[in-house]
Parts: C-alpha cells; structure tokens; sequence
C-alpha cells in the first residue's frame, strides 16, 4: 500500500476496516516513520475530544429530567419498594455490594435456554452465585443491543467498585453479573415470566424485574456507562483491562 | 405502568449522561443540549411504541436528538448568533519548549473549534469521536451512506485540527 488516504487512515484508527486492510495499513505504518507522524496527527483529534466534553457523563442527572422520565413511575411502588429493599439490606450495609439478589426465580430451574446440560448457573468455592461456562461466554462475548441468540445485553457498565458489569436477559430471566476474578458473579437475578418459585432468598411478585434491576443498578452505581466502542475494547481485551 | 414501559424508563435514564453530552456536543452549550435532551425525552416518551425492541436505544435516541437540533436550527436560522472568533486568550500557553504539542490546547479550546466546524461535520464527530458509534450506526442515525460518514469524518478531523493549530482562523458561517 503505498499511498494511505486520510480516509483510509482514520477509518483504521476506528476500526472500520477489514482484517485484511487493517495488515496491509499496519505494515504500511511499521515500515514508514513518516506515516506514523500522520497518524499520531489523525488520532489527535478525538484524543482531545473525548475529554473536551466528558463534564456530563459523571454528573448527576438534572431533577429536570428525573421529572420527565421518572413521572409516571411515581406512586407506582418503586419508593415503598426502595425503602422495603433497603430494610432488608441495610442490617449489613458493608455485604450488600457483594450480596446477590435472587428474586422470582426458581433455582436448579435454567436461566439459558437451548442448553439441557447448563442452566446458566453454577457457584463457586465461597458459595457465591456465578456465572457457568457457557453463560460466563455469553456475558463476554454478546454485545449489547444484539438481538441474536438466548441471552441479550441490555446495559454494560463499570460499577463505583471499578468492576465491569452487564444487565442481562434470557428468555427465563433477568439480571446484573460483574466481572469478578475472572468470574461473572450474579449480583441480581429475577425471573421474567412463569410463577415466581424460589429456593433463594426473597420472593417478590413477578413482573417486578426492571424495579429489582433498577434498584440494583442504584446501589452498585454507575461509574460509566460503556459505549459501544468501550464495550468492544474491553471485549478484545478479554474484559481484562482495569475498568477504572 | 407495563413492565416494557418501565424497562424503558430505566434504559432511558441510564442513557441521559451520554445524551448529554450529544447535546452539548451538537450545540456548544450545556443549556442548549439539555434542553435538546428534555425535548428529546419527551418525544421519546411519547413514541415509545415505534421504537422496536431489539435495536439500540442509544441510536434511537441520537436520531431523535439530532432531528429535534435541525428543527430548531432551521426555525432559528435567522436569528443564529454569529459564531464569534476563537478567543485569543487560550492560545500560547507552556512555551517553555518543554510542552509536547497538545498541551498548548486547553478543552474549551477545543469545544469552541467543535463549534465552528459545519454542522454536518460536528453531527458526524459527535456520534463517531465522542460518542462511539460505528460507522453504520452514525450512517442509520443520520440517515446518509457509510461513505459519505468517511469523508465528513476525515474531513471535520482534519478541520478541527487546522483550528486548533491556528492553521486557518475562517470557520463556518451560515
């Protein structure tokens, strides 16, 4: 490739080429010093703006929009429940981000569909509720809004603890898993449909899960929410990348 | 309330910081792009029922945002402000020699270049720089192929360097 296009250059800085353009630009750039004085002026202006404009992502949200979003939602049992969830919880206010919340699922029950072996679940050594291989794939790999396959991705985020986490669906349930020490722990899980069962820890009517998840998203709270190009980087990255 | 309708609410919500920042990306000015997000949330609301499920909420929400910003520029575009120079003030920090290149670039220099670029050059940085969009999904968004996404790209970075760098004080004007 002797001659790169501005085009063509910011298209690779994006991303947006293929595998095979991408090796031929690598090479042309490792080979030409020249090149990579072009390419460290190209990538320069969305080093500068990003931060130009990042003073709302970690603002609190204005009442203004509250308002319009929340107004319907009130009197519709989100407060009694926030303060019932928080007389369960706040006896042990430092265990609560690490507490997981089972609500309306029946356990031993699959959370994945289309796997008769695997049904999603599994714990590890400290008993904590995790993610099992197949679903701990998913989880890593689906990216959000995606509307193939048995589990969907709602929302990714990295949580006030610096950890990733993902709010999930599957035909059976929904919740939030964070990434933990290599493993996706469930911190909320609620089940979508059917009769609530359980053999967990609260039960709660059905059709609750968006409250359960929201309320949950609150108390872990959100650090960023990631974009789709954040989301893809931490992918390629195996989400090993610190979230901080 | 439906439990869809609640879900919505709950991503709409999530999503405000980023829209936000689209807005005050757009149009130079916090006020400006929040009231862009009210307007926006509001329309939203209004037609949930059109947004399919399935697709990205994120994407629905920067179209309608950026629909809602040419109305508005359309109906005031005979009483835009004339965009102002850059200010002199900002430039020529650090020149000790010890500075590398950017840090003689403060961010409202930067928000104040982002504001003197064309408009359709600004909808496709916003979306592609700041917000992360791919370039399919800026295209879905705005409405117009991924090629000409390229070029306004390539474009509006280069333009916003060349301002940065003092290169070429002409910015847009209606």
């Amino acid at each position: 490739m002797d001659k790169l296009s501005d085009e063509m250059i910011t298209a690779w800085l994006d991303g947006e080429v293929t595998q095979q353009q991408r090796s031929e630009i690598e090479a042309a750039i490792a080979a030409s010093p020249e090149l990579g004085v072009r390419v460290a002026r190209l990538s320069r202006a969305d080093r500068l703006l990003a931060p130009a404009f990042a003073e709302t992502l970690n603002a609190p949200i204005p009442e203004r929009f509250e308002a319009v979003i929340g107004r319907s939602r009130r009197g519709d049992g989100l407060a009694s429940f926030r303060a019932a969830l928080s007389g369960l919880l706040s006896p042990r206010p430092m265990a609560m981000a690490a507490a997981s919340l089972v609500v309306g699922v029946m356990l031993g029950g699959a959370i994945l569909s289309g796997s008769p072996t695997d049904a999603g679940i599994a714990t590890d050594s400290q008993g904590r509720m995790i993610a099992s291989d197949t679903m701990a794939a998913s989880l890593a790999s689906v990216v959000s809004g995606a509307n193939a396959g048995p589990l969907a991705i709602r929302l990714s985020f990295v949580d006030i603890g610096g950890r990733y986490c993902r709010q999930f669906e599957t035909t059976a349930a929904a919740g939030l898993a964070c990434l933990e020490s290599e493993s996706w722990v469930i911190d909320t899980l609620s089940g979508t449909g059917g009769t609530p069962s359980l053999s967990g820890a609260y039960v709660m009517a059905g059709g609750s899960a968006d409250i359960v998840i929201s309320a949950a998203i609150e108390r872990l709270g959100i650090q960023r929410v990631l974009d789709s190009h954040e989301e893809a980087a931490a992918m390629a990255s195996g989400w090993a990348a610190s979230a901080h | 309330m439906s439990e869809g309708d609640n879900r919505f609410r709950v991503e709409l919500r999530a999503l405000v910081p980023r829209l936000r920042r689209f807005g005050h990306s757009l149009t130079g000015s916090p006020d400006d792009g929040d009231d862009l997000v009210q307007e926006a949330l509001e329309k939203a609301l209004s037609r949930e029922v059109q947004f399919q499920v399935g697709s990205r909420l994120d994407s629905w929400m920067y179209k309608i945002m950026q629909n809602a910003w040419i109305d508005q520029k359309r109906s005031a575009a005979r009483r835009r402000q004339i965009i102002q120079p850059m200010s002199e003030d900002v430039v020529a920090v650090g020149e000790d020699g010890r500075d590398t290149f950017d840090s003689r670039i403060n961010l409202r220099q930067v928000r104040e270049a982002m504001m003197h670029l064309h408009p359709d050059e600004r909808s496709v940085l916003a979306l592609v720089s700041i917000e992360g969009q791919t370039y399919r999904e800026a295209a879905e968004t705005l409405g117009i192929p991924i090629g000409t996404i390229m070029s306004r790209l390539s474009r509006a970075r280069a333009r916003l360097l060349q301002l940065l760098d003092g290169d070429d004080p002409v910015s847009w004007k209606d």
